[in-house]
């Protein structure tokens, strides 16, 4: 059928099905940035464009349904050189982050207000209401309209869009554009997908429908006579390597415990095979014709029955260690089954059990902890759990690989590209200097990619077949067979006295890993790690273990552990304040941890080493507690008018760490360029978080240089040096580190090449705006642009580049309080979040925009996996909410009614310019703080995600 | 997947078009989504027929239903089957209720899309519109494939099956004095599936009660009806009546408990019917 449409104000015409998709129609046309992050649900918006002035869901349009239509996609708005109105108005207010969703979005903006000049706050929540955000909000895009409306009618922004901090800088600490933000926002290449070649072959995955089973054998014979198909993998053509997927430091606290594909599937949504064909129908259809024999085996899905006695295991095959191997190794493999187990490698001891379903342990103590509680006026003791949950990153998983030059080459979208080299090298047999990882822009990642999870078969399937190769996990794929927040169930136990001094507190946290181990010792730790170090107590004691279960796979989340462990320590606060009749308030006050406390129980928290014991650094926590409490008026009861609904409030203190001292490492490299320019090539991965945008304000900072004089290139193998990744909130504190370090010996050699070229003494140098060295005793001036073109011509002593590295064994914590009013039907069990306050001492916020959206984004994270989100598997391990609009995650309706993210101001010493981690932390408090407030509201103690309508009708007694 | 696509030009050639291999094409947003419940190897468009747009006061044309008590008005709403939810939301002469019940699709790029006619046509047990439909006291105006007009209450069409799957819906009619319209809708978030919505209308006494009970049914709770019509019941009360209610079989599911779902029934079920027939909204 012939279509002819106007796209973007062009006439174009198609001669295609018209059952065709009209995002497929238009990416035939070049429309790219009209995406798809959820398989035509219909929910996340990625796909929006204007039909005839409308907008609509791209994928639930017919081609043949537009003959005569004219369409408008977001491309078609402004290009990153000519950005319209909107546009930058989204990226000066911070909204741009990872940005899948922000093309879209800004086609939605600015059709709002092509049609309506003055939008209201409903206004505004109603144009948004189809489109899902993850990473930043929803807040700061009322603040974007509001620059927009400024802008066009006064000429520039009247409004403040953030705080701005330490007055002596020049653009550290103020809002100032984000500098990927134009390629963003415009819908420019940047992301794996726009990267694959026209030749490229689509790989799909068969996977298990058992939660546990033995594979037999596998037929792939009529799935190979499928036209198009180029290979099929499996555990019978791939290489017997064991691994594991965590994007960890090498050696990893995490077991190798899996293969490309193994022979036995420990979860549904397993690997057994893999099928690459040069059309993604081929794949598809091939994988339906591949004939699996299985021998199902039963499963386990929870801590509990993985730790029941005669529990079927997870894994029963040989262990081996890498350093460390107990006495008793040989007695203890005997125990071992089936072959197809294959086994379990620890690059050093995690104190686990297979035979036990133990994936990793730990446990400490400091002082007395059962003295205390038999001595102390008032005991709590509760158990909390926490749910199943996913990222949902918009951007699902996908990695493109090609063979270039006798070169694997891989595009990925990774928190961590040179865990991916080292990986993909492992599963290849490759050295890392035959693999390029380059790290395109992350359309969200909030911990999922911190893990190997699609780039080990991809990249083994290019270089296997010498074709180039591209995953894309469906958002299904995504639920059942990437990674998850670790199930946890935390026990506390906690003793005070009257006069309001906490004298014991006990952990027992036992989390579900899933099928495989990644993270599995970290993740855990962390809920003891960044918790305990909050409080000034003298008796503490932890004892986690990690079980195996047949479960989708659990690793890294945004926040890692701690959310879990803040959910019960907080919680268990407030009932033993309730015991002991104090003011939750004031038991907070007496007891959290200040500047210069000596945090003796680090000392066994390390991550699979001994940890160190360290005096707690810069600190908000106080201020932030105060005036959290002072916003939200602490001690004042509100009333509402309807007597069904009951009102109460809730905080939480919360903590979490800057990168992981004495194990992170960051390098970047400066280079002065032939015209005074500057390129800074980071190994840090900026996952959208502006982490690029701090590495060129740090060197223009130190270099006195514009912004537009300096390129920021990351995450790109060839390119950059080491860097462990975006992870462990390292970002800012690790990679900008580095990129200060390099940025300083680079102004160290500009000052020496000056001084020799300027005929004077180092001493009396220094570098001024906008990009020169300038002599302090004669007044003499020499600009960069001079300096390097006599240093690389004739006889100069050649480009100034200069190399950083960065560890440290110091800690920069960042602190800061939660704080929630919500509102409880009684009658009904509906939950409302009225107000929510998140308070935090980030340091010296670099990027204040973009730091305040990184807070709400990661608070509307955790109200979805407080009181919606959940992965809900039926008897069979088959997940029933594999879905965006079934799993529940929050959108702008969800959003509190009165949110505000407020920044502490502290000064760090050890952070660039004073600099802490800002995003992870963010995630702590929301599960504590509404279910504290739901006490408060209606005397009821919800002690397990997601706190849901049903869960208070039975605590109240209705049901 | 669809081999075909008709765009139909009149609602004679559309109703003409529709059989046991084709389904009509009204927004997309169902029969186009992930996980759709129609399957269809021809889709026959109907999104360019003038007929099946427009909000409009019109004379009441229809039959006098008597089994389901349906009255004939003088004047009646008329909502074209393919106007959108957000065109009703936006209409001067669509009655708050019903704006109400559009409302609760929560994305408004959906709203831009989906249909009046569509969403009633597919009966879902989570619809949006259908309760409130039913305790309005609309009717629907359809066209068979022969072109004869048939006009049927939500109540009938509802309690017929698929003895109409193949007739095109033309418009919702609506009284222009409902009584009293109030609903609710309970999920997840705002834009999950609904576990729940309910609507009760009350008109000179008259109560329509009108439930989507997800993985239960999209039902008229007729005999409810009858007993909050003739006397006003408490929530104990309400609960009984809908344990007592054998077809009514509540599963445990994504969505809850079947106690929970009973309870909340009832208590909403309580709730609606006091401010209906209390007049307040």
């Amino acid at each position: 059928m012939r279509i002819d449409c106007i796209i973007n104000s062009k006439h174009r015409s198609f001669d295609i099905d018209p059952t065709m998709k009209l995002r497929d129609m238009l990416l035939l046309n070049g429309n790219f940035a009209v995406r798809d992050s959820d398989d035509s649900e219909g929910f996340c918006g990625s796909d929006t464009v204007l039909v005839d002035g409308t907008p609509v869901f791209a994928n639930l349009v017919l081609a043949g349904e537009v003959n005569g239509c004219e369409i408008r996609t977001p491309d078609g708005l402004g290009s990153s050189q000519h950005l319209t109105v909107v546009q930058q108005a989204m990226i000066d207010a911070g909204i741009v982050q990872s940005a899948y969703n922000a093309p879209a979005a800004a086609l939605l903006l600015t059709w709002l207000l092509e049609n309506n000049p003055n939008p209201s706050k409903e206004d505004i929540k109603d144009a948004l209401s189809g489109i899902f955000i993850r990473d930043a909000g929803y807040e700061h895009y009322y603040l974007a309209v509001k620059l927009a409306l400024e802008r066009m009618h006064n000429g520039s922004y009247e409004s403040p869009i953030a705080p701005s901090f330490r007055p002596n800088l020049d653009v550290i600490g103020k809002p100032v554009s984000k500098i990927d933000g134009p390629q963003l926002v415009a819908g420019e290449r940047a992301f794996v997908e726009d990267f694959a070649t026209p030749d490229t072959c689509y790989m799909v995955v068969l996977r298990s429908p058992h939660a546990s089973a033995y594979i037999n054998s596998i037929d792939d014979s009529e799935a190979r006579k499928v036209e198009g198909v180029v290979e099929i993998l499996t555990a019978y053509n791939t290489p017997d390597t064991h691994y594991m997927q965590a994007g960890q430091g090498n050696p990893e606290p995490s077991p190798h415990d899996r293969r490309l594909f193994n022979l036995k599937v420990r979860h549904v949504g397993d690997r057994v095979a893999a099928v690459i064909a040069e059309t993604l129908e081929a794949a598809k259809e091939a994988c339906s014709l591949i004939k699996v024999d299985y021998e199902v085996l039963p499963a386990v899905f929870t801590v509990e029955e993985a730790m029941a006695p005669g529990a079927p295991l997870v894994h029963n095959g040989v262990v081996e260690y890498r350093a460390g191997a107990p006495a008793d190794l040989e007695e203890y493999n005997k125990l071992a089954g089936d072959p197809r187990e294959g086994k379990v490698v620890y690059q050093f001891p995690l104190k686990a059990d297979i035979h036990k379903n133990i994936a990793a342990s730990n446990k400490g103590e400091i002082g007395n902890v059962d003295e205390a509680f038999a001595n102390s006026d008032a005991v709590v003791e509760a158990t909390y759990q926490t749910s199943q949950i996913q990222h949902t990153p918009l951007e699902t998983h996908i990695c493109f690989a090609q063979m270039q030059g006798g070169r694997l080459v891989v595009h990925a979208s990774t928190q961590v590209p040179y865990h991916v080299r080292r990986i993909v090298g492992w599963v290849t047999g490759l050295p890392e200097n035959k693999i390029h990882v380059i790290k395109t822009r992350v359309g969200g990642g909030y911990g999922s990619k911190q893990d190997i999870l699609i780039e080990d078969l991809t990249g083994y399937a290019a270089y296997v077949t010498g074709r180039p190769v591209l995953c894309h996990n469906t958002r299904e794929e995504e639920f059942i067979a990437n990674s998850t927040r670790h199930p946890m169930r935390v026990h506390v136990k906690m003793s005070g006295n009257k006069d309001g001094k906490i004298t014991g507190i006990f952990m027992e946290v036992c989390a579900n890993t899933g099928p495989y181990g990644n993270h599995c010792l970290t993740v855990p730790m962390n809920s003891c790690s960044k918790t305990l170090p909050l409080f000034k107590c003298d008796n503490m004691r932890y004892d986690l273990k990690v079980y195996y279960t047949n479960t989708p796979p659990a690793g890294a989340y945004q926040g890692y552990g701690t959310p879990k462990g803040t959910y019960g320590i907080m919680m268990a606060m407030a009932e033993l304040a309730d015991k002991l009749g104090i003011d939750y308030k004031d038991l907070v006050l007496k007891n959290h941890v200040e500047e210069g406390y000596m945090l003796e129980i680090l000392k066994g928290l390390g991550e699979g080493r001994e940890g160190a014991v360290v005096p707690v650094g810069s600190c908000g926590l106080h201020e932030a507690i105060k005036t959290g409490c002072d916003m939200i008026g602490w001690g004042k009861k509100e009333i509402s008018e309807d007597p069904d609904w009951k009102i109460g409030k809730g905080f939480a203190m919360i903590m979490q760490g800057s990168g992981l001292p004495g194990l992170d490492h960051a390098e970047a490299i400066a280079k002065l360029e032939t015209d005074g320019t500057v390129i800074l090539n980071s190994g840090g991965a900026d996952i959208g978080t502006g982490l690029d945008t701090i590495s060129a304000k740090i060197v223009a900072e130190v270099l006195k240089l514009p912004m537009d004089k300096i390129t920021v290139i990351s995450g790109d193998t060839d390119s950059c040096a080491f860097d462990t990744g975006a992870y462990a909130s390292s970002g800012t504190f690790f990679s900008g580190n580095a990129s200060l370090v390099a940025t300083n010996n680079l102004k160290d050699m500009i000052l020496k090449e000056a001084a020799f070229q300027m005929g004077e003494n180092v001493e009396d140098l220094d570098v001024r705006a906008p990009g020169e060295v300038y002599s302090k005793k004669t007044e003499k001036a020499l600009s960069y642009y001079e300096l390097s073109h006599t240093a690389i011509s004739g006889e100069g002593h050649g480009q100034m580049i200069a190399h950083g590295s960065y560890v440290t064994k110091a800690s920069s914590v960042p602190y800061g309080g939660h704080f929630a009013q919500v509102a409880v039907n009684i009658r009904t069990g509906e939950i409302k979040v009225q107000k929510f306050y998140a308070i935090q001492d980030a340091g010296t916020p670099i990027n204040p925009e973009i730091a305040l959206c990184q807070m709400y984004g990661a608070v509307m994270k955790s109200i979805g996996h407080s009181l919606y989100e959940d992965m809900k598997l039926d008897e069979k391990g088959n997940c029933l909410t594999a879905n965006m609009t079934d799993y529940g995650a929050p959108m702008i309706s969800e959003a509190p009614e009165d949110f505000k993210a407020v920044l502490v101001d502290v000064n760090d010493a050890y952070g660039p310019f004073g600099a802490k981690s800002i995003s992870e932390i963010a995630c702590n408090g929301a599960a504590p703080a509404i279910g504290i407030a739901i006490h408060d509201a209606c005397g009821v103690w919800l002690r397990s995600w997601p706190m849901t309508p049903e869960k208070i009708l039975k605590a109240l007694g209705k049901i | 997947m669809a081999e075909k696509l008709i765009i139909a030009t009149t609602m004679a050639e559309a109703a003409s078009l529709k059989n046991s291999d084709s389904a009509f094409l009204a927004g997309g947003t169902e029969i186009n989504r992930l996980g759709s419940s129609v399957a269809a190897a021809t889709l026959v468009s109907i999104g360019r027929i003038e007929d099946l747009d427009g909000i409009s006061i019109i004379e009441d044309q229809t039959p006098a239903c008597s089994q389901s008590g349906c009255s004939k008005e003088g004047k009646i709403l008329r909502i074209g089957a393919m106007c959108t939810f957000q065109d009703v939301v936006e209409s001067d002469l669509v009655p708050a209720y019903l704006k109400e019940a559009c409302r609760f699709m929560a994305s408004r790029t959906k709203r831009n899309m989906a249909t009046i006619g569509g969403n009633v046509a597919l009966k879902r047990d989570d619809s949006y519109l259908y309760p409130t439909l039913l305790a309005a006291g609309a009717k629907l105006q359809m066209l068979d494939r022969d072109g004869n007009t048939v006009y049927k209450c939500a109540k009938r069409y509802l309690e017929s099956g698929d003895l109409y799957r193949d007739n095109l819906i033309v418009a919702i009619l609506l009284p222009l004095d409902a009584g009293v319209v109030c609903s609710k809708r309970i999920a997840n978030t705002a834009q999950s599936h609904a576990a729940l919505t309910v609507s009760v209308g009350c008109k000179d006494g008259k109560v329509r009660l009108g439930a989507a009970i997800k993985n239960t049914a999209l039902v008229y709770m007729a005999e409810l009806s009858e007993k909050l019509s003739s006397c006003d019941m408490d929530d104990k009360e309400i609960l009984d009546a809908v344990c007592a209610n054998k077809s009514l079989v509540f599963e445990n599911d994504i969505f809850g408990s079947p106690e929970y779902k009973r309870y909340l029934l009832s208590v909403i079920i309580s709730d609606l019917a006091k401010q209906a027939k209390g007049g307040k909204r």
